[in-house]
């Protein structure tokens, strides 16, 4: 399960040392909903299946801590903000009954104004999606669905333990396109072991066919701790082969590309205007609040991040505390790494007046970069090889 | 002086000769110093390790009660943590022991020990010069080894009287019978002759004491001569400054004398000069035939080397006694620390080591692959293996050694003659000659292994001389080896194939022309000194495949293509590439992400800080460290 990262402690009352300008950047909210009916082998989320809960923390009390976070958040940040993009995310959001998004998103409206026609994404899997939820959510709201279709592959799927039919992410597409939705993204996973060049290749080419506006895909990690890592350990399946994904991706780029998508962030391609304003806003370096147990938020410079257990994120609010567990306030040195290494990543680019000539030209060379219009950009080489980037930028 | 003689005080001491223990008083009569020769033996022993050595010389300790049992710890007389451990004696010693004969004279017992190992045959050697007879002791569970058989030799050279002792008699493992056999067959004389002891319950060692005083001749000398006294060891002390030990050949070494070092010509004042009996005591001097210790105050024990001649400076002998040579390096290996920031602390340990060490040399050298560290000459591979494990252990060092090499001599084509400690030094010219160090090997090994033994021998480029059997089931082979050869790990290969049971010696036995060639591992176009090796023209390609493809596997792929070539001067003979690394990124870098993700670059970043550049390819040094520890493990673990 996701290991939190180290930091220091976290105030009880959630303060920020200092919360600095908040109404001149875009405000995200994070709403983590972390249950599951049943957890992937890959899955390294904080995620808990009803038998590992107690009955007081199932799906059911969720509402009332979220709002009570809500409550807490607009305490700690005082101002009149608006709320530009929030994202439901899992965990598997989509279990959540369309009533209860809809009572947490009237709530929110009791504390935070929510901008006109914002992005409101909710992460579904596709066994959840029917069209009774499809339509209490985009009455609720809701008009973005990322939907996590990983793979076209049953084997792949199945290594990756996920409990769907493959075919039901066509059906779930209909349901949705259905209920109104227009704005939906897939989520791809390659590089699972096993997975062959062509059965990925028939992925992407099942995802074009759905021809959705926006597509993730994510290169397989396998991290300790989870199933597939005792799987890894024991030596029952074999570590992700780094020249295989590097090969998976680049087709992944060349077929995208061929259909009228294109990259914005290292993992992300969409139709035109269909990026997802959300995450833009993590990698833009913007503000964001994170409800939920084990959520991460960040506000001008400070991160902190909120107990895992559900149990005891529900009890802290429940004494009208902060449910953070820990927090690190960034030094401008971090903060600048920070913006290097999230800027990097996308299309848009950094500005390449902020770093020596000598080391912009030796990454040219390496074909690892381009620089257009005074962005540094990544070549689909680089694209591959970031970490490299950035290390050699912020050398 | 007042001696405790006998076990009188010991309260479990073993009853011997079926007689009661009993308390005997005597004065020794005659003195450190005025002791005439009739009424000194000098004797060693010679042992293999962990045959009982130093039990025995426990055992003599107390019997003739120069310990008392309160004092007594095993191994009395090792000084070094090292050495107890190991089980091994690194340096010699010599204790001075009362002794009421069979016939009832009050006899000194001059104790030399010798060391134990191959590497410091010639200082075994000087023991023995400094002696008339020596005690052969064998392990009557184990029969001779080697290394016993090879200083043996030595002795037999000198025409010593040699006592043939089996020991561990107690040992339900001990075949006394059978051994005494193979002993009587190697010395010449009869199994009955071969006595019989146990140096763990004392029994035999009061027999043994008589027969030295009845066998090994006293000493000669010329009292009214010149002194003369013959360095066999020499100890850095501390407290003392350098500790000397001496058998006087001629004449007379009295305290405040002058004394003059006959190798290089320089004086000293005897601020001390005593016997060991077992801890230091002064006397008023040492005369002919008598083995004790001197002290001038110098501090460094290159200054007092072993097999000099002391002599007076005022009345010098014109005569040094024969055998003085400069100890000379014949395994060389360069030693880095792990940690770049302890090589200040690595040359303030070798400076330190070498006050006590007369045969360890050292100079500065720079690694592109393992940074600064030095380049060190050593007798052979225990004495490495020695002062590695001492930097490790009294200076806390953590080092990386480079692959043992040895010295050649190089003859060029324009007549120009180099000799050559490391590879990195071979000359780039065009080679008429290349002379190798060989050594003269002994190899005792149960019959029934001679096959793999002789397969090994003749794989290290080995010349068989010849093969005896010693006993029914036991066989000495003589060979003559490349020097190269054996640093590796041949003793280790060679315990493999006889399952433990072969035991090997060597001596320097001079030099051989040899079909050399320099084998350079270069890494995307540049050498990486610490793998550059010199071998036999035949072992090239296997040498440069080993190293090219154990490469491979450690150094992380690069963001180019990056060859690993092995060559002999610009012919390449072997060739491995790292392909160029392809995916370096983390996929997912969402809110919850940036924190770890910021975290984990940091770290990255301060790891490629610690990175050796070979030219543009980066290199942890952890690989450099793994391609080296494989085959630098020097063989030298005799135990058996």
């Amino acid at each position: 399960m996701a290991v939190l990262p180290e930091g220091d402690p976290a105030p009880r009352d959630g303060k920020l040392p200092n919360k600095g300008e908040l109404t001149k950047k875009p405000f995200s909210l994070y709403v983590h909903v972390p249950y599951c009916a049943k957890r992937c082998g890959y899955c390294d989320f904080n995620t808990y299946t009803p038998s590992e809960l107690d009955r007081e923390d199932q799906i059911s009390s969720w509402l009332d801590s979220a709002m009570k976070e809500t409550v807490l958040a607009k305490k700690v940040l005082e101002d009149e903000l608006t709320i530009d993009t929030i994202f439901f995310g899992g965990g598997t959001p989509s279990l959540l009954d369309g009533q209860i998004v809809q009572e947490f998103l009237n709530n929110l409206q009791r504390h935070f104004h929510l901008k006109d026609n914002l992005e409101i994404t909710l992460e579904a899997n596709p066994d959840t999606i029917t069209k009774e939820k499809s339509d209490l959510w985009i009455k609720s709201g809701i008009n973005r669905i990322s939907i996590g279709m990983q793979s076209s592959a049953k084997n792949v799927l199945q290594i990756l333990d996920r409990t769907h039919n493959p075919e039901n992410v066509m059906n779930s597409v209909s349901i949705l396109k259905e209920a109104g939705f227009t704005n939906f993204s897939l989520d791809l996973i390659y590089g699972t072991p096993g997975e062959t060049l062509q059965e990925w290749k028939k992925t992407l080419e099942d995802a074009i066919l759905i021809n959705p506006p926006h597509i993730s895909a994510y290169s397989l990690v396998i991290e300790p701790g989870t199933k597939m890592g005792s799987e890894l350990n024991r030596g029952e399946i074999q570590p992700v082969n780094d020249d295989d994904a590097a090969d998976k991706y680049q087709l992944a780029e060349k077929i995208f590309n061929d259909n009228d998508f294109s990259w914005y962030e290292i993992s992300n391609w969409s139709k035109p205007g269909k990026e997802c304003q959300h995450n833009l806003n993590y990698w833009l370096g913007n503000n964001w609040w994170g409800i939920g147990p084990g959520a991460h938020s960040h506000i001008n410079g400070v991160r902190w991040w909120n107990h895992k257990l559900p149990k005891i994120w529900r009890e802290n609010l429940e004494l009208n505390q902060s449910p953070a567990l820990a927090r690190e306030v960034l030094t401008e040195k971090q903060i600048g790494d920070e913006r290097v290494m999230l800027l990097s990543r996308l299309k848009n680019g950094i500005k390449e007046s902020d770093f020596e000539e000598k080391k912009i030209d030796n990454l040219i060379k390496q074909n690892l970069v381009l620089v257009d219009s005074g962005k540094i950009i990544l070549t689909v080489e680089g694209r591959l090889l970031a970490d490299v980037v950035f290390r050699q930028l912020t050398d | 002086m007042t001696v405790l003689q006998g076990e009188s005080t010991l309260k479990h001491a073993p009853i011997i000769r079926g007689k009661t223990t009993r308390l005997i008083v005597t004065i020794e009569i005659n003195p450190a110093g005025t002791t005439p020769p009739e009424l000194i033996r000098n004797f060693c022993v010679i042992a293999h390790i962990d045959h009982g050595k130093s039990t025995l010389a426990d055992r003599m300790l107390q019997i003739t009660g120069v310990v008392e049992e309160r004092n007594m710890r095993a191994q009395y007389l090792d000084r070094m943590d090292i050495e107890r451990e190991r089980g091994i004696t690194i340096k010699s010693q010599a204790v001075r022991l009362p002794w009421v004969g069979l016939d009832k004279k009050n006899y000194i017992l001059n104790l030399i020990d010798t060391p134990g190992h191959v590497d410091f045959t010639y200082e075994v050697s000087r023991s023995l010069e400094a002696c008339e007879g020596t005690i052969l002791l064998v392990d009557a569970a184990q029969g001779i080894e080697a290394q016993t058989l090879a200083n043996l030799y030595l002795a037999l050279e000198k025409n010593m009287t040699i006592i043939p002792v089996l020991n561990k008699i107690d040992l339900p493992a001990a075949q006394p019978d059978k051994y005494a056999a193979e002993l009587a067959n190697i010395v010449g004389c009869k199994p009955s002759d071969v006595l019989r002891v146990s140096a763990k319950t004392g029994q035999g060692v009061r027999e043994l004491l008589d027969l030295v005083v009845v066998e090994v001749p006293a000493p000669v000398g010329d009292a009214n001569a010149p002194a003369r006294a013959m360095i066999f060891d020499s100890i850095y002390d501390t407290y003392r400054g350098v500790v000397t030990y001496v058998r006087v050949i001629d004449g007379k070494l009295t305290p405040r004398q002058k004394i003059k070092m006959m190798s290089s010509g320089a004086t000293h004042e005897l601020l001390d000069i005593g016997v060991i009996s077992p801890e230091p005591k002064s006397t008023k001097g040492l005369g002919v035939g008598e083995v004790g210790y001197l002290i001038t105050g110098v501090k460094d024990v290159r200054q007092s080397r072993v097999g000099d001649t002391i002599t007076d400076s005022v009345k010098p002998a014109t005569k040094a006694l024969a055998g003085f040579r400069d100890p000379r390096p014949m395994v060389f290996a360069g030693l880095f620390p792990i940690d770049g920031s302890d090589y200040p602390l690595l040359r303030d340990a070798l400076d330190k080591l070498q006050l006590n060490d007369a045969a360890l040399v050292y100079e500065p050298e720079s690694s592109v692959a393992l940074g600064f560290g030095y380049r060190c000459g050593f007798l052979g591979l225990l004495h490495l293996e020695i002062v590695r494990e001492r930097l490790d252990r009294e200076f806390n060092l953590s080092l990386i050694s480079t692959a043992p090499s040895v010295g050649y001599r190089i003859l060029m084509d324009d007549g120009q003659e180099i000799a050559i400690t490391n590879p990195s030094e071979f000359p780039s010219g065009k080679v008429t000659e290349i002379y190798e160090p060989v050594v003269k090997a002994t190899i005792l090994t149960p019959s029934e292994y001679i096959g793999p033994v002789m397969e090994l021998a003749q794989d290290r480029r080995g010349q068989m001389h010849n093969m005896d059997y010693l006993s029914e089931d036991r066989v000495e082979i003589r060979y003559t080896l490349p020097l190269a050869e054996i640093v590796f790990d041949f003793f280790d290969q060679l315990k493999s194939k006889t399952r433990g049971y072969a035991s090997f010696d060597y001596e320097p036995s001079g030099e051989q022309v040899a079909d050399l060639v320099k084998v350079d591992i270069l890494l995307h176009g540049e050498p990486v000194d610490a793998f550059s090796s010199i071998v036999h023209k035949d072992k090239a390609y296997s040498y440069g495949v080993e190293m090219t493809s154990r490469l491979k596997e450690l150094i992380p792929r690069q963001q180019f293509e990056v060859p690993i070539q092995a060559a002999i001067g610009a012919r390449i003979i072997a060739r491995e590439s790292i392909r160029a690394i392809r995916k370096d990124v983390l996929a997912k870098c969402y809110g919850g992400d940036i924190s770890r993700k910021r975290k984990l670059l940091e770290k990255q970043k301060e790891g490629k800080k610690r990175m050796k550049m070979v030219g543009r390819v980066e290199v942890p040094q952890e690989a450099f460290v793994a391609a080296l520890q494989t085959n630098a493990d020097p063989a030298a673990k005799d135990k058996k």
